[in-house]
């Protein structure tokens, strides 16, 4: 229909529309360009994103499951859900150390040396210091101690102290000397040989002339935790938040 | 002149109507082709003017300028350097080029009539 002149540019018009109406149609998807050398960090990032809804999905799903449980005990029964609430609080107490408990384990009772000082000797070499109150707890929590106590005062893993102070120690704030009654409750063999078996710290302590003796029972019973756990920086967040 | 408006017309139509589109990760080199297809297109629009127009040498240096644009572009993202900027600088220059000539053409032109 055109000759020469108007063919070419007639066709030159034509893919000139074409590619035009490409791009536009491009850019009305609202795509974003990314270069090849950011490709990768961007199909990191995606998976990144796609990784937390997912476990956003999750906390959901959980949250829901806990939601229905108290809402089934609130329209069945007030009771059922009390009961529900002090099964948890007791769960509770029972991992933050506010309960009194029971069961098979060692007595340790640590005490100062009766013997005489040579001459010049040091008097330190003769007493129970903080450090090995610590060390014996220490191997204690090793062999598998599951509550720990000394002289009824509750070990518990981050807040409880034990302090030199002059010739006695304080533990979780208590002052208190000589002899020290270690309790444990765990597998008796093993909290046993913790503290007997060759080489181990009581050994050493043993040989200045320290009085080291574990008693195993079938029934220790240790106290609960009487202070307060307080923290200070520390922060609670939840599962899926920004860390 | 009524060849180009239909084809352009016709272009849009066919590429609105089309059910093609082009994948995201390639609009920088769609768009650096465009470029050179506006180029060409404005080199023509002159040529016809100047009445030094030849078909074949535009429709080539359409196809080839687009091509080898979107294609420069391309390598330049693989090897991390911005290539596509040798395209646009070459490119816009030349439509500078062609619009001023265009401008001087039609003013002379203009002149010669009155």
């Amino acid at each position: 229909m055109f000759k020469g002149k108007g063919k070419t540019l007639f066709i030159l018009f034509f893919m000139l529309g074409l590619l035009l109406t490409l791009e536009g149609k491009l850019l009305s998807k609202g795509v974003k360009y990314v270069a090849v050398e950011n490709l990768q960090e961007t199909i990191t990032a995606v998976e990144k994103e796609k990784a937390e809804v997912e476990q956003l999905r999750s906390a959901l799903q959980t949250e829901n499951e806990k939601l229905a449980l108290y809402g089934d005990a609130a329209n069945v029964d007030q009771h059922a859900l009390v009961q529900t609430l002090e099964a948890r609080k007791v769960e509770l107490e029972e991992v933050i150390n506010y309960t009194d408990v029971e069961g098979p384990g060692v007595i340790v009772i640590v005490d100062d040396a009766d013997r005489d000082l040579f001459q010049g000797e040091d008097g330190n070499n003769v007493l129970v210091h903080d450090a090995d109150v610590g060390i014996i707890v220490n191997d204690l929590r090793l062999a598998g101690a599951e509550a720990i106590s000394i002289n009824g005062e509750r070990v518990i893993f981050n807040n409880t102290r034990i302090v030199c102070v002059g010739p006695t120690v304080k533990v979780n704030g208590e002052q208190m000397g000589a002899p020290f009654i270690i309790k444990a409750i765990g597998n008796r063999k093993h909290l046993e040989a913790a503290i007997n078996a060759p080489g181990n710290y009581a050994e050493i302590l043993e040989s200045y002339g320290l009085f080291v003796e574990v008693n195993t029972s079938i029934s220790v019973k240790i106290d609960r935790y009487e202070g307060d756990i307080h923290n200070e920086y520390l922060k609670y967040y939840e599962a899926g938040e920004e860390k | 002149m009524i060849g180009a408006i239909i084809g352009l017309a016709l272009g849009f139509g066919i590429g609105i109507l089309l059910p093609v589109s082009i994948a995201g990760g390639y609009s920088l080199y769609l768009s650096v082709a465009i470029l050179a297809a506006f180029d060409s297109v404005i080199g023509a629009i002159r040529a016809n003017i100047e009445d030094n127009f030849d078909g074949a040498i535009f429709l080539s240096g359409f196809i080839i300028n687009s091509m080898i644009a979107g294609v420069l572009a391309y390598a330049g993202d693989l090897l991390g350097i911005p290539l596509y900027y040798a395209a646009i600088f070459a490119f816009g220059m030349r439509l500078f080029n062609n619009f001023a000539r265009i401008r001087r053409d039609l003013i002379l032109r203009i002149r010669k009539e009155k």
